[in-house]
């Protein structure tokens, strides 16, 4: 009798314990996060002949493979002075580039691809020139990923 | 009659290729740039490259001319526009490439100097030419090509930008427009188009 009750109480909580282990195991799906993965990444070179601050491109494709969406929100690089989020527009054959306000919106399950006439990370005041075959660091801020460290080769396109 | 059989054979397969050779050669030239029947000549216009020296669009005639408005600042747009042109001189090969010359008009005067601007052009392909002028002449030659360009006020980084069409205007060794490419042309088109041009 005594020893049914031990062996009794021994499955509940062997079937406790195994249920918390199933928690445990489906708890990461199923809280919701971004996960961004990123590729292709390349930029421009220099030119010498550049009135005013030296300026380049960075493009790349941003995946993200997470089920909640995330955002793009800055950018940094030892490279340039300043680095800025931009997306060039084309209205009738006019182009106007300007700074995405706000952040740039990686949706969820989904990807958002930076290339030439549209979205760009933008280099400005680059302190060295940047020649086809040479690689440099580039930061990437997400809103909710935090901080994404990318080597970025330069490249004609 | 297998010998038959296989004279014949031979005969249609030559005649089927002589037919697509002589429709390759006589079918009209499809343009995959915009084409433009001008009833003038392009309007000519003297600005500025280095050293000072004056750039007419008349010294070129005999040439293919193509024009295009941008700024070197420009980080996205520009250099890609420029890239694809001198693709397409890669395409074209030297010896036709030098039939043709590509100018670059910076309407960004604020902060290319003629010397800039050549430079700047010089260094996507050899022979390419960079020119700009007063905010007056620029806006005049805009007006004339209908071409549109705008400062706007950017952030604290970029200081300004400028809004431009972002077309290249193609003008034909005789002096009149003949094409339009739309920003994005592939290289290929474009030595296509050219080499049409060329024959």
């Amino acid at each position: 009798m005594r020893s049914r009750r031990i062996s009794r109480v021994g499955t509940l909580l062997f079937l406790g314990v195994i249920l918390v282990l199933i928690v445990a195991a489906c708890a990461p799906s199923q809280s919701a996060s971004p996960k961004i993965v990123i590729e292709n990444v390349w930029a421009r070179p220099t030119r010498s002949g550049m009135g005013g601050k030296v300026t380049s491109a960075a493009y790349m494709i941003i995946k993200n493979e997470g089920n909640e969406p995330d955002r793009l929100v800055g950018a940094m690089s030892d490279v340039a002075e300043h680095v800025e989020i931009h997306q060039s527009i084309m209205e009738g054959n006019v182009m106007k580039m300007r700074p995405v306000e706000g952040g740039l919106e990686i949706p969820a399950k989904g990807q958002v691809e930076l290339k030439p006439g549209g979205y760009h990370v933008m280099l400005i005041g680059v302190k060295q020139p940047l020649k086809p075959g040479d690689r440099f660091t580039l930061i990437l801020e997400f809103e909710k990923s935090g901080k994404k460290t990318l080597q970025v080769e330069v490249k004609e396109m | 009659m297998v010998k038959r059989i296989v004279t014949w054979l031979v005969a249609i397969v030559v005649l089927f290729g002589l037919l697509a050779f002589a429709y390759q050669r006589l079918k009209p030239h499809a343009f995959h740039g915009m084409v433009l029947q001008s009833p003038k000549p392009a309007p000519d216009f003297t600005l500025v490259t280095e050293g000072g020296k004056e750039v007419s669009l008349k010294d070129f005639r005999g040439k293919i001319v193509l024009l295009y408005f941008g700024y070197t600042f420009c980080p996205d747009v520009c250099p890609t526009t420029m890239r694809e042109l001198a693709r397409a001189m890669e395409i074209l090969g030297e010896k036709k490439a030098q039939k043709v010359q590509v100018i670059m008009i910076s309407v960004d005067p604020e902060r290319d100097t003629p010397e800039v601007v050549a430079e700047y052009a010089r260094n996507f392909y050899p022979t390419f030419i960079g020119v700009t002028g007063t905010l007056d002449q620029l806006a005049q030659v805009a007006t004339m090509y209908g071409i549109y360009f705008k400062k706007n006020e950017g952030t604290a980084a970029t200081g300004y930008l400028v809004d431009h069409t972002a077309t290249v205007t193609v003008i034909n060794q005789e002096g009149y427009i003949k094409l339009i490419f739309p920003y994005g042309t592939p290289a290929k088109d474009i030595a296509d188009d050219l080499a049409y041009m060329l024959r």
